[in-house]
């Protein structure tokens, strides 16, 4: 494997967790920055000659299998692009693209070439959100009628602004909980401050196929220091009870009318077997089994759990809220 | 309030006798549809009068649940002891029946858990549920009246404890019993406890004992009144058990205002008891491994915070980045005086 892009994701999260997996080997990396390259080969130890600051000899490369991109989002359509037809397998980091005229030439050509390209959509593998989904699954809590995320953070890349470095994230959460069921339309309205370009906070409201109605909030707590501020969940309210799941920590918030527990505590709150205390966040882990289904899709030659459809498809939910956002209506999400 | 405890007489028919003494606390009427766990005493799967619930109590059960509604999902749970849950279930008595009547039988060690978190847990800081559990709608405990070497007497209050899913863990938290069964109880309180004490036992149980008939059939709604009423018959006062004397002290002692209902009223029952040197021995054990457990709490807190650096460094942590400071000592202090019953102590 090799990563494109060593910035702060790749050597906190992909890097490392490409090195502890057993079905892969990480034979490159590459950026245009010699610092960052070197800073990279240091912390990992890794072979001088697999360092690249032209990414396009790593895709020349023929021992390598497949790709991380983990560049800026504006380069991912491009050089996912590239990998594919280079014959590699891409895992892209979010979004997928800038373009739904991108988006869909890469979902094209990873159909033609029967390549993998995976996204970057990590909050599926934190394990509350899977014991959670399972459950609205198996009707525990009857049929849903809304969905909500509602995430305050602390981390957002000014030049990216809200929509593409982190509610994007929030709208495949949304969308996976529901079954990837399809977005019919949205109203979006978000707030730029004077100075900046992009938006730092975001609502949006959506209704799916199935008349569910979805809302995000996402709100970037510029200037604070302390996760402790921030509230961030999802919450999933059917026709017999509630979820509320935390974004990336453990907690599971349950009532279920009728039930025991509910009668006696509820709403009880609960988290995964192996999670070890409430208040640490499972991302790390969520990292983890990404990259791990990545490799497993490719090795025994199965669908990523996010593949480059469900990318597309969070890619056109994005330009309907873009559009939104600029023309100040609802907007049909053309799926 | 009152709280109604039924105690008649067992007689032959104990289908007839059952379905009188739930009449008699308001009888049982669950909505149409819901999911209904029976909780039986099978704590080995020897076969031994007064050791293990009789499934012919159970069956009578079943029978009057039906007759209420009769879409429910009914579940019979048993956790692993000395052999498999579902071992238990076949020798004693319960699979083919089960499977002619369409009742589930559930081994609740081999169910998916998830970890309730309990705040105001007296003992726990966090317990692991079995989803058949989690999601029930009502919950029946059905137990025998035995006498206990570490307890002196357990019949419904201490059946809950076989909720717990790991064997293990049942074993390690043997010390914190009084604690432990006031928070399990929190989770589980049962809507129905019956004590099937037709055979009671006495000696050195709760397996181990000898069989005494005492021809009784005690039933309530609270399972806390239920226990008080027996173990008042066999101690002349219930709170000479720790764990009800717990119970009762801690907020529940309203469970002690009972009405008893039925046509028998006896003035005592006699359960011979192992000898009061033994009992002491027994509980002075118990004090002594309570503080190996309290040690036990304090590396599990230094292995948390070394995980939780893997995470944060040192300075984001002291400067309260992820919580403030106080919550952490918070946690800390809970870590060490509370458990956790998960996976990890398997």
């Amino acid at each position: 494997m090799a990563v494109i892009g060593c910035g702060e994701i790749a050597e906190r999260a992909h890097i490392p967790n490409i090195l502890v997996e057993p079905l892969a080997r990480l034979e490159a990396v590459s950026d245009i920055s010699e610092d960052r390259l070197l800073a990279v080969q240091e912390k990992f130890n890794l072979r001088k000659d697999s360092c690249y600051t032209d990414y396009t000899e790593v895709l020349a490369l023929k021992d390598i299998d497949a790709i991380v991109v983990t560049t800026p989002a504006v380069t991912h359509g491009e050089i996912a692009l590239k990998a594919i037809d280079a014959g590699k397998h891409v895992f892209v980091e979010k979004p997928m693209s800038m373009t739904v005229t991108e988006a869909e030439e890469i979902v094209k050509s990873a159909k033609r070439t029967e390549l993998k390209v995976a996204v970057g959509y990590q909050h599926r593998f934190v394990s509350s959100h899977r014991i959670a989904k399972r459950y609205l699954r198996t009707n525990k809590i009857g049929a849903p009628f809304f969905g909500e995320v509602h995430s305050e953070t602390l981390i957002v890349k000014p030049e990216e602004g809200i929509l593409i470095d982190y509610v994007v994230h929030l709208i495949d959460l949304l969308c996976w909980y529901f079954d990837d069921s399809r977005v019919v339309e949205v109203a979006a309205l978000s707030y730029v401050d004077e100075e900046e370009t992009e938006a730092k906070h975001a609502m949006i409201i959506m209704r799916f196929q199935n008349n569910v109605l979805g809302r995000i909030g996402a709100f970037f707590m510029d200037g604070y220091t302390s996760w402790s501020a921030s509230d961030r969940f999802v919450r999933i309210l059917g026709t017999r009870g509630k979820l509320v799941a935390d974004l990336t920590g453990p907690t599971i918030t349950l009532y279920r009318e009728g039930s025991l527990l509910s009668r006696l505590r509820g709403p009880h709150k609960f988290m995964p077997k192996g999670a070890v205390q409430e208040n640490l966040p499972l991302t790390e882990a969520a990292y983890r089994r990404e990259m791990t289904n990545f490799v497993q899709s490719i090795v025994q030659n199965k669908k990523p759990e996010v593949d480059a459809e469900q990318g597309l498809a969070v890619q056109k939910i994005l330009e309907a809220t873009q559009l939104s956002t600029r023309e100040k209506r609802f907007v049909k999400v053309n799926q | 309030m009152k709280h109604k405890v039924a105690c008649i007489d067992a007689l032959d028919n104990i289908e007839e006798t059952l379905w009188k003494a739930i009449d008699l606390v308001g009888g049982f009427n669950p909505f149409d549809g819901s999911s209904i766990v029976i909780k039986p005493n099978l704590c080995t799967s020897k076969k031994g009068l007064g050791v293990t619930t009789d499934p012919e109590i159970v069956k009578a059960l079943v029978n009057y649940i039906r007759s209420k509604a009769k879409n429910c999902e009914i579940t019979i749970v048993e956790g692993d002891s000395d052999s498999s849950a579902m071992v238990a279930f076949k020798k004693l008595g319960y699979t083919k029946w089960a499977k002619d009547v369409g009742v589930r039988l559930k081994n609740i060690s081999e169910d998916r858990v998830v970890k309730l978190l309990m705040p105001h847990g007296k003992r726990l800081r966090a317990l692991l549920v079995p989803e058949t559990l989690l999601f029930m709608d009502y919950f029946i405990s059905v137990a025998c009246l035995k006498r206990h070497a570490a307890e002196r007497l357990t019949s419904i209050w201490k059946n809950q404890y076989g909720c717990i899913p790991q064997k293990h863990m049942r074993l390690d938290l043997h010390p914190f019993m009084s604690d432990v069964l006031y928070d399990l109880n929190s989770v589980y309180w049962a809507d129905l406890s019956i004590i099937d004490a037709r055979v009671g036992l006495e000696g050195s149980g709760p397996i181990e004992g000898t069989p005494k008939p005492i021809g009784l059939l005690i039933c309530s709604k609270n399972p806390l009144s239920a226990d008080v009423f027996a173990f008042g018959l066999v101690e002349g006062k219930a709170d000479r058990v720790p764990s009800i004397h717990y119970a009762l002290k801690h907020g529940l002692a309203d469970s002690s205002v009972i009405e008893v209902v039925g046509n028998k009223h006896p003035q005592a029952i006699s359960l011979r008891y192992i000898s009061r040197l033994q009992y002491i021995l027994y509980r002075w054990g118990m004090w002594t491994r309570r503080r190996g457990l309290y040690l036990v709490n304090i590396g599990t807190l230094f292995g948390v915070i070394g995980f939780a650096l893997r995470v944060q460094n040192f300075g984001d942590l002291a400067k309260g980045k992820l919580l403030p400071t106080s919550s952490w000592l918070k946690l800390a202090w809970r870590m060490v005086t509370k458990f956790e019953i998960s996976e990890r102590h398997n």
